[in-house]
C-alpha cells in the first residue's frame, strides 16, 4: 500500500486530495491544527502547526514507521492574507511565513530524510498564480509562495542523488475558504488574466499532481506547474 | 546511558561506511576524523549520517531528535568533526530531549 502524507487536510483542496488517494487505495497521513474531519481506517489524523518542528518531526517518523516509508509529499496547508501592504500586520506577515514556508521547509526536510533511505520519493509544494501575476493586495501571501518556489527548485537539486523529485503546482482561484474573502470583482478581473478563463477545481490540480508522482517522471524535477496558462 | 549512545554512534557510523562505502569507517574511533580537516565525509555523507542517527536514535532511545539544530550549526568547533565529539553532542542532545 502506497503512503502519501498530505498536509493541511480538514478543509479545503487538502482534503478533497486526501479523499482522492483513500478511494484509490493508498495509505494517507493527513494533518491541520484543527481536529481530523475525515474518517476512514487508512487514514490518519495529526493535529499540529506545520510550523511546529517537533510535531512535525514527530509525525513523520510516526507514520513512516507505522507503514513502509512514504511515497508522497504533498505541502499543501497554507493561508492567505488579501490585504494592502500598509494595511498588513507584521504578525499576519509571520504567519503567513511560519505556514507557508517554514511549515513547507520542515516537512520537506524530515520527509526527504526518510525518502532518502528507499532511494525514491515525490514532493509536491504548492504555489499559486498570484506569484506571477503579482497580484496587488497579495503581496506577503506572493512573497511565501515566491519562496515555496525557490525552495522547490533548489530543494530539487539538493535531493536529485537519492532518487526524490520535488516540484510545485501553482492552482488559480479554486472555490475554497482561502479566497471566500475576495471580492467578485477583483476575482472576475483575475480570471481574466488567464488563457483558460475559468476557476480552477481540485481535479485541475490532481493532474498535475498525478503527473508528478508518476513513477515515469523520475526526471521531471524542480519544474513549477502554473494552472489555466497564466 | 552515555555507554548505550557512545555504542549506538560508532555502530552507526560503522554501518553506514559499509553501506555508502567510505574508506577508513571499518573500525571508528573517538578520533576518527568525520567532517572538516582530512574529514572522510563530505557534506552529502555527512547530512546522510545524521539522518541515519537520527532514525536510529528514535528507534533505540525512543526520543525524536534533530542533530543539525541552531546549537550543532552555531558552535565554533563543529560537534561534527570526529567520531568522539559527535557521539559526545548527541549525548547531549539526548539528555536534554528526554529532559523535556
Ligand atoms: N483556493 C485557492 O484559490 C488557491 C489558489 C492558489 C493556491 N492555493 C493554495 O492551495 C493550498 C490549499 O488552500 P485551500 O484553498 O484548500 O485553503 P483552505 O480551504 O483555507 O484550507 C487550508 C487547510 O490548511 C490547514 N492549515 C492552515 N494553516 C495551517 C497550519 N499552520 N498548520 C496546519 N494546517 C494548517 C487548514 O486546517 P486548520 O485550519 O485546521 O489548520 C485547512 O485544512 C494552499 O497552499 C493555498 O495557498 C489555493
Amino acid at each position: 500500500m502506497k503512503t502519501v502524507l498530505i498536509t493541511g487536510t480538514r478543509k479545503g483542496i487538502g482534503k478533497a486530495l486526501a479523499e482522492r488517494y483513500l478511494e484509490r487505495g493508498w495509505r494517507v497521513g493527513g494533518c491541520s491544527r484543527g481536529e481530523a474531519s475525515i474518517e476512514h481506517p487508512n487514514y490518519r489524523h495529526f493535529s499540529l502547526d506545520v510550523a511546529d518542528e517537533k510535531g512535525v518531526v514527530a509525525m513523520v517518523r510516526a507514520l513512516a514507521k507505522e507503514g513502509d516509508g512514504i511515497d508522497a509529499l504533498i505541502n499543501n496547508a497554507g493561508i492567505a492574507s488579501m490585504n494592502h501592504v500598509l494595511l498588513t500586520p507584521y504578525a499576519t506577515a509571520k504567519d503567513v511565513f511560519s505556514t507557508n514556508v517554514f511549515g513547507t521547509f520542515l516537512f520537506c526536510r524530515e520527509v526527504a530524510k526518510v525518502m532518502r533511505k528507499r532511494g525514491t520519493g515525490r514532493i509536491v509544494n504548492f504555489a499559486t498564480v498570484a506569484t506571477p501575476l503579482r497580484l496587488e493586495g497579495e503581496a506577503m501571501y506572493a512573497a511565501s509562495k515566491a519562496a515555496v518556489e525557490n525552495l522547490t527548485r533548489i530543494l530539487a537539486r539538493e535531493v536529485a542523488d537519492w532518487g526524490i523529485t520535488v516540484n510545485a503546482v501553482g492552482p488559480t482561484p479554486v472555490a475554497t475558504d482561502l479566497i471566500r474573502g475576495v471580492p467578485e470583482e477583483k476575482m472576475k478581473a483575475l480570471i481574466e488574466r488567464q488563457a483558460v478563463r475559468r476557476m480552477g477545481t481540485v481535479d485541475d490540480i490532481l493532474n498535475v499532481i498525478d503527473f508528478f508522482l508518476n513513477e515515469r517522471s523520475d526526471f521531471v524535477t524542480g519544474q513549477v506547474v502554473y494552472l489555466g496558462g497564466v | 546511558m552515555s555507554d548505550r549512545i557512545d555504542k549506538l554512534v560508532f555502530e552507526i557510523l560503522k554501518a553506514f561506511g559499509e553501506n555508502e562505502n567510505v574508506a577508513g569507517l571499518e573500525n571508528p574511533t573517538a578520533d576518527t576524523p568525520l567532517y572538516g580537516e582530512n574529514g572522510l565525509l563530505d557534506s552529502l555523507a555527512l547530512v546522510s549520517l545524521i539522518a541515519d542517527l537520527e532514525a536510529a536514535i528514535g528507534e533505540r532511545f525512543e526520543v525524536e531528535v534533530t542533530l543539525a539544530d541552531e546549537r550543532a550549526m552555531s558552535r565554533k568547533r563543529s560537534p561534527f568533526r570526529t567520531a568522539g565529539t559527535l557521539a559526545e553532542f548527541v549525548e547531549e542532545v539526548v539528555a536534554e530531549e528526554s529532559k523535556n
